[in-house]
């Protein structure tokens, strides 16, 4: 049994379907962009400045991160590219350097690599990072503040804090039409409604995501928006609104789905979902922030784990007294 | 191999291979080697030696006072003795053999005259697809229920597919012997919908079974077929069913119908272009015969599966046998091997969607990761894993996942001895 011949030996199987993270980071940067060429072409020069810095420091930060905890550089799977660039296309198209240094530090840093990398993060590494910054500097996600200097061809009000404090009738010139072609005030990446649906579908159908939480968050966001607006149709706009506005959509197709802060089972995914769409209609209409969904999906990850417990029992598992 | 493309949203739903009708016949080898599930240890001594002689049918006594039930499938001369390790410790006296001429043992000749079930018992396991006869012993006449499989339990065999459909005789008089044991009183026969007009005639109570990866495994068979749920951990057996291969059913039926030891195995043989080949080779054949009679060359870095792609298990020599419970040898390039990684899981769901078993994997394999196997064990039944490998094919991280389940159950195993030998 002397043999010159040195085979592979490992375990079965011997098939892989061929699937990475890094294609699925890939897929993710590709759904982005019909939202981000929108972003751009609104903004101009500085929004893609904003977005390659995001998406530079973000990289820098782990490749960092990897140094220090001497580590394999793992930069090359293109997570943190994606956490970079999702944080950009939250941003005002005239955040300045140091925000998106620290704010791209917060997220890949704080929110995931001090809890172990890819997959150990409890809360969606992009929202921890705007939520602290939104605590920490509010100025920065004022868009009537931020974009007050720019000619954008169309009225920029950001909808819902005019909502919020003026009423429904701050916002009546706008229609549902114009807010889905990206006619509004807003992050980066986040007013182009169409732009994020078709992102999302492309998602969906690559099965990067699980449809049923995009699915479950838009119609928790709709009833719960169409019984509020049915209670009082002046302070509470329709549950069209919500869906356009702010960061609903990048939150239901992009943030909300991230994979280690959602659940995996069928129901979990339909209840957290659900309730994400829930909270978020609710910090929009009664709670103290002009958007809910950054803290809607922090609160959904927190209850994850325990929502994710619901499932149904293997095969084999038989009751014991039975 | 079957991938999904980097712009494809098809899941993976795997169908068991389609038997061809042709195969090919290896030539007796000159060499041949035999493994004996006895390993050598220290109070063991070898009583045979090279250059004795065995017959065909031989029972194969290699220690001083050891039992075996190795029954030599070659006439020949012992030039060699070695030890073999094979997977989870498992280890084998190898023994190889300068083939002669065919020389019958008388014991084998009048066992075959007169087959009977305890006789039978004592040679299963080197009955090609090593029929598992002994249970039928061991559980008295609790057995009510036998199996048997017309698909092979992995993709790309089509060996007892082969036997199904060509060597219906052998497997009626089979059916009819699994038949006559006491305490039998169903015998089904397991076959996808386009066999049924060829098994039709064999005898057996005929169940359509579909042709999706992994439907054949027990526990889906089990619960599909026969309506009743296998609790975990534990073995069909102890609930009155037992599944066996239909060539192993045909082989027992070779002996009763034509009074001959069935000598010859049938394999798929899975080549580097993934072309599948089935062939008819003696049992002891070493795998290099078999290449060398179809062409095929072996270099460092390939890989070389013995069983299927999902569930088998690589080798790290090509000079090992045909064993009677080798159904498939797979011959894959170092370009095609998509090794795993260390990253850790991103909780992406894939193997909780695509596991049959509808277990918690994602979870699981935090604590196998760590080495907390009683934790997999009692939080997210570990136990329940049918074994079919689905949940590493899907793996984004490509994460090692069936090998630490595989791992944590033989550790289970290994500390529920300990316990057992503490009481």
């Amino acid at each position: 049994m002397n043999n010159a011949k040195k085979f592979v030996v490992s375990h079965a199987p011997f098939w892989h379907n061929g699937d990475s993270i890094t294609a699925r980071s890939y897929h993710t940067m590709i759904a982005t962009i019909p939202a981000v060429a929108f972003g751009i072409s609104a903004y101009g020069v500085a929004a893609a400045r904003v977005i390659a810095l995001s998406i530079a420091c973000a990289m820098l930060w782990e490749l960092g991160m990897n140094y220090i905890t001497k580590k394999e550089p793992s930069i090359a799977n293109a997570s943190s590219a994606v956490i970079g660039l999702l944080f950009g296309m939250l941003l005002p198209a005239t955040a300045p350097w140091w925000i998106v240094v620290i704010g791209t530090f917060l997220a890949v840093v704080v929110a995931r690599e001090i809890f172990g990398g890819i997959g150990g993060n409890p809360f969606n590494p992009v929202l921890t990072a705007v939520a602290i910054i939104m605590l920490s500097w509010p100025d920065m996600f004022d868009y009537y503040g931020a974009l007050v200097n720019y000619n954008l061809g169309f009225p920029a009000i950001y909808p819902l804090e005019a909502v919020k404090f003026q009423g429904v009738e701050a916002v009546s010139g706008i229609s549902l039409l114009n807010m889905l072609i990206g006619k509004q005030a807003g992050g980066i990446g986040t007013t182009c409604g169409i732009g994020l649906i078709v992102g999302g579908a492309y998602l969906i159908y690559t099965g990067v995501i699980r449809w049923e939480i995009s699915f479950s968050f838009i119609i928790g966001l709709l009833i719960t928006a169409h019984l509020f607006n049915a209670a009082d149709p002046t302070k509470y706009a329709c549950p069209g609104f919500h869906l356009l506005a702010g960061y609903t959509l990048i939150g239901v197709f992009f943030l909300a789905t991230e994979d280690a802060t959602s659940p995996v089972n069928f129901i979990p995914m339909l209840i957290y979902g659900a309730g994400a769409g829930f909270l978020t209609v609710l910090i929009r209409n009664i709670g103290a922030y002009v958007d809910g969904v950054v803290f809607a999906v922090l609160l959904m990850n927190l209850a994850n784990p325990l929502i994710d417990r619901l499932r149904a029992k293997p095969l084999g598992k038989v009751l014991e007294n039975a | 191999m079957m991938k999904r493309s980097f712009f494809g949203s098809a899941t993976p739903a795997f169908k068991y291979a389609v038997s061809p009708h042709k195969i090919e016949d290896i030539p007796m080898p000159e060499q041949a080697m035999l493994f004996v599930d006895q390993p050598k240890n220290r109070d063991r001594k070898y009583v045979i030696k090279i250059g004795d002689s065995v017959k065909t049918g031989q029972k194969l006594i290699v220690f001083d006072g050891v039992e075996s039930s190795t029954v030599s499938t070659v006439t020949g001369t012992v030039t060699d003795i070695q030890t073999y390790r094979s997977d989870y410790g498992q280890t084998y006296t190898a023994l190889s053999i300068k083939t002669a001429d065919d020389d019958m043992d008388e014991s084998i000749a009048a066992l075959t005259q007169s087959p009977a079930l305890d006789k039978l018992i004592s040679i299963s396991g080197s009955l090609p697809g090593a029929p598992e006869l002994s249970v039928f012993e061991k559980y008295a006449s609790a057995i009510h229920t036998v199996v048997i499989n017309g698909l092979d339990d992995d993709l790309l065999v089509s060996v007892n597919q082969w036997a199904a459909q060509y060597l219906t005789s052998n497997l009626k008089a089979g059916v009819g012997f699994l038949k006559d044991i006491s305490g039998v009183k169903r015998v089904i026969l397991t076959a996808p919908e386009r066999m049924l007009s060829v098994v039709n005639s064999t005898g057996a109570e005929i169940s359509v079974i579909e042709e999706e990866y992994p439907k054949i495994l027990p526990a889906f068979v089990m619960r599909d077929i026969l309506g009743t749920v296998l609790p975990e951990g534990d073995t069909p057996e102890k609930h009155g069913v037992t599944f066996m291969k239909a060539e192993a059913v045909a082989a027992i039926g070779q002996i009763i119908s034509t009074k001959n030891v069935p000598l010859h195995k049938i394999m798929t043989v899975v080549k580097r272009d993934g072309s599948c080949q089935n062939i008819r080779t003696r049992l002891g054949t070493p795998l290099t015969t078999i290449f060398d009679h179809l062409n095929i060359t072996t270099q460092s870095g390939d890989r070389i599966i013995i069983g299927g792609p999902m569930r088998g298990s690589a080798i790290y020599s090509d000079n090992v046998p045909v064993l009677s419970t080798t159904d498939c040898v797979i011959i894959q390039s170092a370009s095609d091997i998509p090794g795993v990684s260390t990253n850790p899981c991103t909780n992406c769901g894939e193997c909780v969607r695509i596991c049959p078993a509808e277990m918690q994997v994602n979870v699981m394999v935090r604590y196998l990761e760590n080495g907390l196997y009683e934790e997999a064990r009692d939080l997210c039944d570990l136990l329940c894993c049918v074994e079919c490998g689905l949940c590493s094919y899907v793996c984004p991280s490509k994460m090692p996942i069936f090998q630490y389940i595989k791992l944590g159950k033989y550790e289970l195993s290994q500390i529920q001895t300990e316990e057992e030998q503490n009481e």
